[in-house]
């Protein structure tokens, strides 16, 4: 193609870089991505990285100090397009459940004690669209390899991707599971975003949410449902807010607050 | 009267042992959670259960099944199915199958599949508790639909050939088919009618009218979306059990070459429906729930001349907010 290619850079922030993991664990698609790109930076991947101007830029991983705010504005400024990657930089992931109801000073505290941090000004672990705008989110933790080359090739077409609101429910009927809720298991299939393929609930797993919550899902019918099957509050909760963080308690506080 | 004969057990069992060489027979089992579609061998050919009730599988997850690549060479099964024990709930679905994957726009996977398969129904005996066929118009038995279809009878069935191919099935077989003599015929008409009661029983708390298309033009504005949709967390399992839910999804995978998938759709997903651009006909959820029992009892009787509906139940055998179809359009009548 007698086209530029593209710029693109891969970011990490807060998070196991467990995303950029499964990039480059694609093994049969290295090639042909780093051959339809500048890749211009690519923490887990390249040393020579530099902060040039961006066509697309993906960012992994939650934002826990003033430093990275920073970091990813500066990104935000240059570059054209910005995808959230993996549920850390979506929905705040692991880090940002909100464990404790004391506040984060005092999680803080206990984890870390008084110690001071060099070059570093912790902050409450917050998803990237706190601090800057996001064009579009790729949930997952990880990833999905697939989704994400996916994507990626919309955006090298300037194409938004399309990912259709189906819980993973559809995906676990694909392939003709039983269903581990009326087994009376504690699965939140039909509250989480399909894109996995029902990897969990295929292996008779109950599904812990690692996709974020699915769009207009009925979350209350779902809590009363998992409450009668003699599910505790702290249990649906710490399921709940378990890969979510914020994603699924901030739709739960409100329907608590009003049970 | 349609051809019809009586046949011992043990010999019906014999039939069977020759069509397995030609067609891959898939019968009701009993298991945990119910009676399964599975495929029968000298093995299990004993423990098949002809009369209860309807199986778990759905006829279309055979005939369309949950997830299959519609591009490209595709693997042909070696003989085609006999299913057998399908009841008149799964039959009824059939014809709004054909009509959809049928006529100009003919879905040649289904097609080919649905020609090439043999129907041997049964009569329904002992019906689950989600079972309302009776209060939707049908029958527990059969009336069309089938190539055999079999009612138990003491020691034996009586068994009514439907169409050509099923006639052909029981050809050269003289010395097994026996006259149906008065008593079977009066043993067969007490069971009918003794299960078609047994239904009406169960679901005697629900009354809905003769004219479901009247009950439905009035309903559009009704509190009953609301109030009945509460419970539901929008898994879709209502349509992907329903026999006759036949919406689809296409996917794109790339592999070596590329290749289409088709899986099951579902109208209570927020993502169905959506246009390019992200618009929705219905975003909210009472919207998407007052689809699908329009789509059933009023779309697909305007475009197919047959309800969605068969009472199998399977939706309110499937459903987590134990949503129930009886009781919802009872309180349409209200």
């Amino acid at each position: 193609m007698s086209q530029e290619k593209k710029s693109v850079g891969l970011y990490g922030f807060t998070g196991c870089n467990g995303d950029q993991l499964v990039i480059i664990h694609s093994e049969d698609q290295l090639l042909p991505f780093f051959d339809s790109a500048n890749i211009k930076s690519f923490s887990l991947a390249k040393s020579d990285n530099d902060n040039s101007e961006l066509d697309l830029a993906f960012v992994e991983g939650s934002i826990s100090s003033q430093e990275q705010a920073e970091h990813v504005k500066a990104i935000r400024e240059r570059t054209r397009y910005l995808v959230a990657i993996g549920n850390c930089a979506c929905y705040g992931g692991i880090q940002a459940m909100e464990l404790g109801a004391k506040g984060w000073d005092q999680r803080f505290r206990k984890v870390y004690g008084d110690g001071f941090f060099i070059n570093r000004t912790p902050i409450e672990s917050k998803p990237i669209d706190v601090f800057v705008n996001v064009d579009f989110y790729l949930p997952g933790c990880p990833i999905d390899a697939r989704q994400f080359f996916y994507c990626f090739a919309h955006f090298l077409q300037d194409d938004e991707p399309v990912f259709p609101d189906y819980p993973v429910c559809a995906e676990c009927r694909w392939r003709e599971n039983d269903c581990l809720l009326l087994k009376g298991e504690l699965c939140l299939g039909p509250l989480t975003a399909a894109g996995c393929g029902a990897r969990c609930p295929s292996h008779n797993l109950t599904c812990l949410g690692c996709w974020g919550p699915m769009k207009e899902a009925n979350i209350g019918a779902e809590f009363n449902l998992l409450k009668e099957k003699d599910y505790s509050l702290e249990e649906i909760k710490r399921r709940f807010r378990m890969h979510t963080g914020s994603g699924m308690m901030k739709p739960l506080k409100k329907l608590l607050g009003a049970l | 009267m349609a051809e019809r004969y009586f046949i011992g057990k043990v010999q019906w069992s014999t039939l069977l042992g020759g069509w397995m060489e030609k067609y891959q027979i898939l019968a009701p089992q009993k298991h945990e959670g119910g009676l399964f579609l599975e495929p029968v061998s000298m093995e299990n050919l004993s423990t098949i259960v002809y009369d209860a009730a309807r199986a778990v599988q759905p006829l279309k997850a055979f005939l369309f099944p949950a997830l299959e690549e519609v591009t490209g060479e595709k693997a042909e099964p070696e003989k085609p199915w006999l299913f057998l024990g399908i009841k008149a709930c799964g039959l009824s679905a059939l014809p709004i199958l054909d009509q959809a994957y049928g006529g100009e726009f003919a879905d040649p996977h289904y097609q080919k599949r649905r020609q090439e398969s043999l129907i041997v129904s049964s009569d329904c005996s002992q019906p689950w508790e989600t079972c309302f066929c009776t209060l939707i118009g049908g029958k527990p038995y059969p009336s069309e639909g089938f190539d055999l279809n079999l009612s138990k009878v003491w020691d034996g069935f009586i068994v009514e050939a439907g169409s050509a191919r099923g006639k052909a099935l029981l050809e050269g077989h003289d010395e097994v088919l026996k006259e149906v003599v008065k008593e079977e015929a009066e043993a067969l008409d007490k069971m009918r009618k003794e299960t078609v009661s047994k239904i009406e029983k169960q679901n005697k708390e629900y009354r809905l009218p003769a004219d479901l298309q009247k009950l439905m033009a009035g309903s559009w504005e009704s509190d009953v979306w609301k109030v009945h949709s509460e419970t539901c967390v929008e898994c879709g399992a209502c349509n992907h059990a329903c026999p006759t839910c036949h919406c689809y999804f296409l996917d794109d995978v790339t592999r070596k070459e590329f290749v289409k998938l088709r899986g099951w759709d579902a109208c209570q997903y927020s993502g169905y429906a959506v246009t390019a651009g992200g618009g929705t006909p219905r975003p909210h959820l009472y919207e998407r729930f007052r689809n699908r029992y329009f789509c059933k009892i009023k779309y697909l009787f305007e475009n197919y001349n047959r309800l969605g509906c068969t009472g199998c139940g399977r939706c309110i055998e499937g459903c987590q907010g134990r949503i129930d179809m009886r009781a919802a359009l009872n309180d349409l009548t209200k």
